[in-house]
């Protein structure tokens, strides 16, 4: 239990140390507060004086509307800057988490959604922030509240000790059926997001409810999805049905007790009732205070698990892409040495044992599942092998400098994505130097998207739309072959790059690769056996083991995986 | 604008069918609140008069406490009146959602229609179920405690009334500041999810291509942009603020010389005035929870237009007649034309699929032959021309009974999260024996992946059928067309993108399906259609109209 509570903890410990929140801020924040409360507490005895007559007095009549005018003034400037405070340290957490996020190693990417991730930067951050602002609410709120209990106690110390039996337990009250509220209102919650996940994934694929005829089962799920969240929504209606009159009941006491006991004392000549209205109008403000002690303990824990989500992340270590010697080119063949790999508890890869030549295509082939994908994320440095190594020469490719590394490499995958933007903003995307006008035409035209290209209205300065949706899959397929080629990167990674493509295209994008690649190296994931088999160099892999390394002759004899790959392939084509 | 909304979002609610009697009791429980409110003041007034005995005493009591209970109750009673109507509406929704046409989902983001049913819901129910009572109530606050004012004392009544007008039009000018200024949050949240969303679902591309230190300025600037865009919208709320806490400021200003001057003249005592100022309060506070139901009314504008005009969207027609008849016979395309919009997609395309025999459709990319299963399916409808089966108009059979004929089977199969057992037998509208689901999942090849499954049958799959590879994916949506048993098949590119060893199980697999059922075939490869008893070639756009080459192997 204890170690559970360490584990949660240090996360927040780190967002509130190493994060850049503005300290010497909140700090005078907390203090300009102290001195508001001050003046808050003032008013109600001027207006008490006043009502007892004291009207007459016209230096206390200046006082009154110069601290009301004062106050005001304050309360603005404090409000301004409260929520300047927020909103900063909003955006020097945002941006810290960002910043953080882009350099995290692929495997937290394979371990989050990108939804759950965008909610650390959108509202953990903000989650943090309230909290911040809250603790120093409810301590200034107990500052004013002592400096109300002080005056009340000069104007007459038996309504003190009344009154002392009663706001403790208002306090209790609050906090005790607040911990009620806040378990009612997170069971809501989860049905919510259940509810809304039941009917995203049924809108996603409302030709499948169609095709199937389904539409009646679909419509009692999302009902039953509804129900739930209804029958939440009333477990917490009735949390509240008994927990409010605690709260409401224990304020109307205090009020009555008030009214009663103050009326009494009026009678006797013990309060007088200028007096008398300065207290009522603390006790009016007392509700208000309440709800914030009601709401700090419902609010830190929200800061806490807002703080434990996103500050997990940040714990979590980043790449560094300057570390390492520096690297000239790549023009070494790269080795698999015995490397093994782990997908979670899914061995991936077993001592794979094979060579990535130089200035060739290699080629990766066999059954899905195989780990064919995973050799070239390896090989991008995505992942770090579990056991083995991965040589360039004689050196670790872990040795080299991240960034030199990776720019030397650029993949396109079956579904490679465009961002938005314009077109040509999408083909330099991340080029340090950006690749001339005639270059992207020429890869353009060696990714067959030339023609379509110069049909769009404003060619090249075209909008792509979100996720590039303006273009059909084959289409962004073709453009991603573009961006790769145009930026001429020493090692190209196509793991089933022409897959969206028809027959004609695919043929026609692999022929001119093939012939511009002459000189460089070139790594294809591919179910075509046709296209393995012009490579020059065929690696075949089966549940993770390499089976089989050569020429397509040299397989197509000792390699029994290979064989019968090949054949059925064939097979099926004639 | 205003009047084609709130018509049919009244025929709206009553199909709704609207809890009336919770909605009721909040409204009657809501009056009698605002009745112990007004009751108050006049206590205090005469406890201040010295007027303290015991049954003064327990009245008091029983007014603050019938408050506390009333409240709470009445909070009760609305929360169980909105989970309700939102729970109507949501079921409402939901069912028009799946009648829908297809083709209605196409313009539309599915971010869009989750968020009609999930928000503009709860805010549908805020306002129906809060609003009679919310209204009646505070007028009924307002105009009582008018009343008791005027019968104080009729001069400082008429200060108030002449002080209303001011407040009301200092709340409407706030309103529409605030409203806008939501708007401009509202986009500026929304571009900055959406460009993180658009960056963190592609980290390959960001890491491959070395663009951490671009994107993370890009990130920064949007983040700036709302920063300041909040920080704008914060400091002219507090100003707003302040300047009704002037407005309120100068009400109690007034009042109290008003007050003061009377007292000096000997015209009202200190006790009356105490009471009146206390009224004047509450008169106040009705006043603002007025204009916060106007603020209330207009934010559920938008919510009720867009709820509206999705439930008057047309639903998908059934066929023209009743009578279901038999399918059978050629299928055959007739000088069909048809378009997505703006752009053409098939050209006078003429076919005829042969009854029981195998038809495949190639062509490059764009050409149309998804279409023209999706015309078959009649998610569309042809612009011109006309689909027939056995020399009948297919969009004359009851269009459930005509899906049902069909077996569809998609690039991307469709699965759900559920068990394989649940996914199986989507769309197999009628009990299935053991062994019927046994000499299924043999057929389509499935029988060694589910037995070597933690849980065979039963094991889970996750949002959208996630946990099984491409090919598995593809033999279970097969094992579900040998249970739907249906007269015609459509295979869209089902082995496309599986490696030779999956699609050589699911080719084993189609063989079997293929017997005896008029089947039409898209494919790229041409293992896929080497079995194909006719071949029609789609020539898209880029070459001219499609117009249909026949050749038979």
């Amino acid at each position: 239990m204890k170690r559970k509570n360490d584990q949660s903890w240090k996360p927040l410990a780190h967002i509130l140390s190493a994060c850049g929140i503005p300290w010497i801020w909140y700090l005078a924040d907390f203090i300009f507060s102290l001195l508001i409360s001050m003046v808050t507490v003032r008013l109600p005895q001027m207006t008490g004086a006043i009502m007892q007559g004291e009207i007459f007095d016209k230096g206390l009549l200046a006082d009154y509307v110069g601290i009301t005018v004062f106050s005001m003034l304050l309360a603005f400037f404090s409000t301004v800057f409260g929520s300047w405070i927020s909103l900063h340290t909003d955006r020097v957490l945002r941006k810290k988490i960002w910043e953080h996020f882009l350099y995290l190693p692929m495997t937290i990417y394979q371990t989050y959604k990108p939804s759950s991730l965008i909610s650390r930067i959108t509202q953990d951050t903000s989650g943090i922030s309230y909290g911040i602002s809250s603790c120093i609410g409810v301590l200034t709120n107990t500052w004013t509240i002592f400096l109300m209990l002080k005056n009340v106690y000069h104007m007459s110390p038996r309504m003190v000790a009344a009154m002392a039996v009663v706001i403790p337990w208002l306090i209790l009250v609050s906090v005790v059926t607040g911990r009620f509220a806040f378990r009612a209102s997170c069971r809501t919650q989860e049905r919510f997001s259940d509810f809304t996940a039941v009917i995203a994934e049924r809108l996603s694929n409302i030709r499948g409810i169609r095709i199937h005829g389904e539409e009646l089962t679909e419509l009692e799920k999302g009902r039953e999805a509804a129900r739930r969240q209804y029958e939440a929504d009333l477990y917490q209606a009735r949390v509240n049905l008994f927990s409010q009159p605690f709260i409401y009941t224990s304020e109307a006491f205090l009020k009555a007790l008030f009214l009663i006991y103050g009326g009494f004392l009026i009678s006797r000549g013990e309060l007088e009732s200028g007096e008398f209205i300065t207290i009522y109008m603390y006790l009016e403000m007392l509700p208000v205070f309440a709800i914030q002690y009601i709401f700090a303990y419902q609010t830190l824990k929200e800061t806490q698990g807002a703080s434990m989500r996103a500050g997990q992340l940040l714990l979590e270590p980043a790449e560094d892409l300057q570390k390492g010697d520096s690297l000239e080119t790549l023009c070494q063949d790269i080795r698999f040495q015995d490397v093994s790999f782990r997908y979670g508890d899914r061995p991936v890869l077993s001592r794979a044992t094979f060579t990535v030549p130089a200035g060739t295509t290699t080629a990766i082939v066999g059954p899905s599942g195989s780990g064919k994908t995973t050799v070239l994320q390896l090989l991008e440095r995505f992942f770090v092998p579990d056991e083995g190594c991965i040589l360039l020469g004689e050196k670790e490719i872990g040795d080299f400098r991240l960034r030199d590394w990776r720019s030397r490499f650029r993949m396109v995958s079956q579904n490679s994505p465009l961002l938005s933007g314009s077109l040509l903003s999408n083909l330099v995307y991340g080029s340090r130097q950006s690749p001339s006008e005639g270059q992207i035409e020429a890869a353009a035209r060696q990714a067959c998207s030339y023609g379509f290209i110069c049909q769009l209205p404003k060619k090249f300065q075209s909008e792509t739309g979100e996720m590039g949706n303006r273009f059909s899959a084959g289409e962004r397929q073709r453009l991603a072959l573009t961006r790769a080629l145009a930026q001429d990167p020493e090692v190209l990674l196509l793991d089933e790059a022409v897959c969206h493509l028809d027959p004609v295209h695919a043929s026609e994008v692999q022929d001119h690769i093939r012939d511009q690649r002459k000189c460089r190296s070139c790594v294809i994931v591919t179910h075509d056996m046709n296209a393995a088999r012009q490579a020059g160099h065929i690696v075949v892999l089966d549940r993770g083991t390499v089976c089989g390394e050569g020429d397509h002759d040299t397989l197509y004899e000792t390699c029994g995986t290979y064989r019968r790959l090949y054949d059925r392939q064939q097979a099926g084509n004639c | 604008m205003k009047q084609p909304i709130w018509k049919p979002f009244f025929c709206l609610l009553h199909q709704a069918r609207l809890p009336y009697f919770y909605i009721l009791l909040y409204t009657l429980l809501s009056i009698s609140a605002s009745q112990l409110y007004l009751l108050f003041p006049s206590y205090t007034q005469q406890i201040m008069q010295g007027n303290i005995n015991q049954t003064m005493a327990l009245m008091v009591a029983a007014v603050v406490l019938g408050q506390a209970f009333v409240t709470s109750v009445n909070q009760f009673v609305l929360a169980a009146a909105s989970a309700k109507v939102t729970l109507r509406f949501r079921e409402m929704i939901w069912g028009q959602i799946l009648r829908l046409p297809v083709p209605f989902f196409d313009g539309q983001p599915s971010g869009n229609l989750i968020s009609r049913i999930t928000q503009d819901t709860s805010k549908l129910s805020d306002l129906t179920a809060t609003l009679p009572g919310n209204v009646l109530s505070s007028l009924y606050m307002f105009f009582g405690a008018f009343g008791i004012l005027f019968s104080y004392h009729w001069k400082l009544a008429a200060l108030e009334a002449v002080m209303i007008p001011f407040l009301y039009g200092l709340g409407v000018w706030q309103g529409r500041i605030q409203f806008s200024w939501n708007q401009k949050i509202q986009e500026k949240i929304a571009g900055l999810t959406g460009h993180l969303s658009e960056i963190l679902s592609s980290p390959a591309l960001v890491k491959g291509f070395c663009a951490e230190e671009w994107e993370t300025k890009r990130g920064s600037g949007w983040i700036s942009q709302l920063f300041q865009a909040d920080f704008f919208r914060s400091l002219i709320n507090t100003l707003l603020l302040q300047l009704k806490n002037l407005a309120s400021l100068i009400h109690t200003a007034a009042m109290i010389g008003l007050g003061l001057w009377m007292i000096s003249r000997k015209e009202i005592t200190i006790d009356v005035w105490v009471a009146f100022y206390l009224y004047s309060q509450n008169l106040l506070n009705s006043f603002s929870r007025i204009m916060s139901i106007w603020t209330t009314v207009k934010s559920a504008q938008g919510a009720v237009r867009r709820i509206t005009e999705l439930m008057e969207e047309s639903t998908e027609t059934s066929g023209s007649s009743a009578d279901s008849g038999f399918v059978q016979g050629d299928i055959s395309f007739r000088d069909v034309t048809f378009s997505y919009g703006e752009k053409p997609v098939l050209e006078h395309l003429t076919f005829t699929a042969a009854e029981g025999k195998m038809t495949a459709l190639i062509g490059s990319s764009g050409a149309g032959k998804t279409t023209v299963f999706q015309l078959l399916e009649r998610f569309y409808t042809p612009d011109r021309g006309m689909i027939r089966i056995g020399g009948r108009d297919i969009s004359s059979f009851p269009l459930e009974e005509w899906r049902r004929m069909i077996g569809y089977a998609p690039q991307a199969p469709f699965l759900f999260s559920g068990t394989i057992r649940e996914n199986i037998l989507y769309g197999v509208h009628r009990p299935v024996t053991d062994q019927e689901l046994c000499r299924a999942i043999q057929d389509s090849c499935c029988e060694e992946f589910i037995s070597a499954m933690p849980h065979g049958l039963m094991t889970r799959l996750g949002e959208n059928g996630s946990g099984l590879s491409g090919g598995q994916r593809q033999r279970l949506s097969l094992a579900r067309l040998f249970l739907q048993n249906p007269r015609i098949l459509l295979l869209d590119e089902v082995t496309a993108n599986l490696d030779p060893e999956s699609e050589y199980m699911v080719e084993l697999a189609l063989a079997r399906l293929r017997k005896g059922r008029t089947t039409l075939v898209i494919a790229h490869r041409r293992s896929a259609v080497k079995d194909a008893d006719q071949i029609i070639v789609l020539k898209g756009q880029e070459s001219g109209p499609s117009v249909p080459e026949r050749s038979l192997l």
